[in-house]
This record gives C-alpha cells, sequence and structure tokens, in this order.
C-alpha cells in the first residue's frame, strides 16, 4: 500500500470514508443542507486531515502504544485548534467561508480513525496521500448528498435554480429527515454498483 | 530466585505504567505551549478583524455617508434582547445607533444588528448569526428583513400583505418572524427610551 494513486483511490471509492465506512456522520447529515455546504464541510476536512495525517505520522514512534488515543485526541484537537486561530486571523474571507466548518471537524471521528487506522502505522507520504484521499471521498460524498438534498428540497444545487418555479419543493428533504433519507439511499446505491461490479466481493 | 523475579516483574511494570506517561505529559506540554505561542501571535489580528467585521456590518445597516464613524460599541445590561449598542455619527452630529440585540427564535439565539435612524426609523436589519431551520426560519437571514427598512414605532407581525406599522410574516416559520420583530421592538424601544433624548452618546 505505498503506491499513492491505489491509497487516493482507495479513499475516494474502495473504501469511501461516508459511504463504505460509515464513519463521519454527524456533519455528513448536518452540513447537507446544500451543495455548497458539502463542498466547504469537504474542503475543510481534507486540509486538516492530510495535516493531523502527517503529524501522527511524524509521531508514531514516539507515541506509547498504551496511551495513543489520549496522544490522538490532544494532537488532532491542537492541530484543529491552531487551523482555527491562523484563518481567523490573517485570512478572515477563508475564515467566513469555512470557520462555520471547524468546530465540527474536532468531532469529525474521520480524522481520529484515519489516526488510528492509517497514520499511526505508515509512512508520512502514504499517511498524507490517505489523507488526500479520504479528504476527497468525504468531499464527493458530501457533495453529492449535498445537491440531491437542495435539488430537490429547494429546487437549486449551488445556489442556481433549476428546477421550474411550478414544481414543489420538498423542504423534508432539507430537513434532518431528508438526511437519512439520501444517506441510505446513496449507501445502498454504492453497494448495487459494486456487487454489480464485483468490487462487493474482493 | 523468586524474589528477584518479582522484583525485576514490579520495576517493569512501574516503568510500563510511568514511560507513557511522561509521553503523554510531553505531548500535551508542548501542544500548550504551541497553542499559547499560537494565540499570542494571533490575538491582535483576530481582535482587529472583529472590531472591522462590526464596523462593516454597523455601517451596512446605518449607512452614514462620508466622513462618518461609528463610536465604540457601549454594552447594555437591560433592554430586553438589546445587548448593546454603537452611535454613528457624521459633521451634523449623531446620525443614529447601531444596535446590537437577541431574540429567542424557534432553534435558539437570533443575534442582529439594527440600524435606526435619530428620529427612531429603522434603516436596516442584519441577522448576524442564527440556528433556524434551513428553507423555513432561515430564510429571514436572506433578504426578508429588507421590509423593516422604514418602519418606526411598536411592530406588529401579521399573515398576508402588510400594511402601516405590520410585519408579513415568513411562511410556515411564524416563530422566526415573530423573533425578529420583537427584537426589533426592543431596539426601537430601547433607542426611544435611553438614546434619543441625548441619553446616549
Amino acid at each position: 500500500m505505498t503506491n499513492p494513486m491505489k491509497i487516493i483511490k482507495n479513499g475516494i471509492w474502495d473504501e469511501n470514508p461516508t459511504l463504505m465506512q460509515v464513519i463521519g456522520t454527524c456533519p455528513t447529515l448536518a452540513v447537507t443542507t446544500s451543495a455548497t455546504n458539502g463542498v466547504g464541510m469537504g474542503i475543510t476536512t481534507l486540509f486538516v486531515l492530510t495535516c493531523s495525517n502527517v503529524a501522527i505520522s511524524l509521531l508514531r514512534r514516539f507515541i506509547p502504544d498504551k496511551v495513543r488515543i489520549p496522544c490522538f485526541v490532544v494532537v488532532i484537537a491542537s492541530f484543529v485548534t491552531i487551523v482555527e486561530f491562523l484563518l481567523k486571523g490573517f485570512l478572515p474571507e477563508l475564515n467566513s467561508a469555512l470557520g462555520i466548518f471547524i468546530p465540527l471537524i474536532v468531532v469529525n471521528c474521520i480524522i481520529l480513525a484515519r489516526a488510528e487506522a492509517f497514520a499511526s502505522k505508515n509512512s508520512v507520504a502514504a499517511a498524507a496521500f490517505d489523507g488526500i484521499g479520504m479528504g476527497l471521498g468525504f468531499t464527493l460524498a458530501l457533495t453529492v448528498m449535498g445537491s440531491i438534498r437542495e435539488l430537490i428540497g429547494a429546487g437549486s444545487v449551488f445556489g442556481i435554480e433549476l428546477l421550474p418555479e411550478a414544481f414543489p419543493r420538498t423542504m423534508l428533504m432539507i430537513l434532518p429527515p431528508g438526511a437519512f433519507l439520501t444517506y441510505g439511499f446513496l449507501i445502498a446505491l454504492m453497494k448495487h454498483i459494486k456487487e454489480k461490479t464485483g468490487g462487493g466481493n474482493r | 530466585m523468586d524474589q528477584t523475579e518479582n522484583l525485576r516483574k514490579g520495576e517493569s511494570g512501574v516503568r510500563e505504567i510511568i514511560k507513557p506517561g511522561i509521553a503523554l505529559f510531553v505531548i500535551a506540554l508542548t501542544a500548550a505551549a504551541l497553542l499559547g505561542l499560537i494565540n499570542y501571535i494571533t490575538e491582535p489580528a483576530i481582535t482587529a478583524n472583529t472590531l472591522a467585521a462590526r464596523k462593516a456590518a454597523a455601517a451596512e445597516v446605518l449607512p452614514l455617508g462620508p466622513g462618518g464613524a461609528f463610536a465604540e460599541e457601549v454594552p447594555v445590561e437591560s433592554g430586553g434582547g438589546v445587548t448593546g449598542y454603537s452611535a454613528g455619527t457624521s459633521g451634523a452630529g449623531t446620525v443614529g445607533w447601531a444596535v446590537s440585540v437577541t431574540a429567542k427564535g424557534y432553534g435558539g439565539d437570533v443575534a442582529m444588528l439594527v440600524g435606526v435612524d435619530a428620529s427612531g426609523v429603522v434603516t436596516g436589519v442584519k441577522i448576524l448569526s442564527h440556528k433556524e431551520t434551513p428553507g423555513l426560519g432561515a430564510n429571514a437571514a436572506a433578504g426578508w428583513a429588507d421590509q423593516f427598512v422604514g418602519k418606526s414605532g411598536g411592530l406588529t407581525v401579521v399573515k398576508g400583505a402588510a400594511g402601516e406599522g405590520e410585519i408579513q410574516t415568513i411562511t410556515a416559520a411564524t416563530i422566526t418572524s415573530r423573533a425578529v420583530t420583537n427584537g426589533v421592538n426592543d431596539v426601537l424601544r430601547f433607542c426611544e427610551s435611553e438614546l434619543k433624548g441625548g441619553g446616549g452618546q
């Protein structure tokens, strides 16, 4: 597992964090009320995940096995806070677009899950690619979910009106139940495609 | 024989507790030091940005024209939901006030900035943060609040076309509409009793 393309494809498709591993569901369900939100949360996570993977991988020989979870939590929480401070202080425009997603990342279990499952056992480069792959997979899944919910619920995608005025908007899709419905159907679709292509019984 | 083995075991047991403990301590200490350093570096910039954002929002709800400036925000303790105000002045004197107010919405607090001119007429309402339902109450932040501009006195919420002193609700979001209107009323009442008489500068 050192081929960068293989690691990235693994994150996007084979082990997509949202649709295959079903981790990081809390932000997934909460923020995907629009396509724009999905992209914003995804990109922010991509960045933080890649950096925290690198940090954990660098420290993997220093961190004792017995206390690795508290160590990961300290490293990740400090890291997210530092990013938040820097964004607020020096990139206020970017902060106003992505800032609301940063507190949600602290509670995003994708970060901890990848630290535990991958970064703490692999080289720095591999960990960075894993972060990029998982981040892209998360971004794609959230963008698709956000687009579906925004289209059916508000008639638009990325804020651009697509459905005619007369078409009824189904408010349910933007509300929490719509998140679960979309999520369920997407996971089913993903499983179906995997079985058809034989990817499911590897 | 037995004794020495036990002794050795005990020693390694203690070491197994102390070693990870020290490692965790070092990591936590480094993290804390790093956070302190970053906080020290970024704090002035963050404060400046927050102030600039407030001034920009104030200018949005209360246009001052050229040469106008806002005073430092004065905190308010008891004024309904009003939490603070900042007087806007131009060459001719006080133009009006940008008043911060918090109202209880459907999903939580709705924080707003309301501009009121010297004669007690609303010049702008900006919703700064809210937790209202997306697609329903959240529509309040998207243009709906513009209908407050030009209104004064006590405002009431109505369904359907709004007349003098009335605000039309957002469909299926009466609670949010009422919350925002109550917030604006709090501000108008506060301006009337505390600011207009020249009490606040």
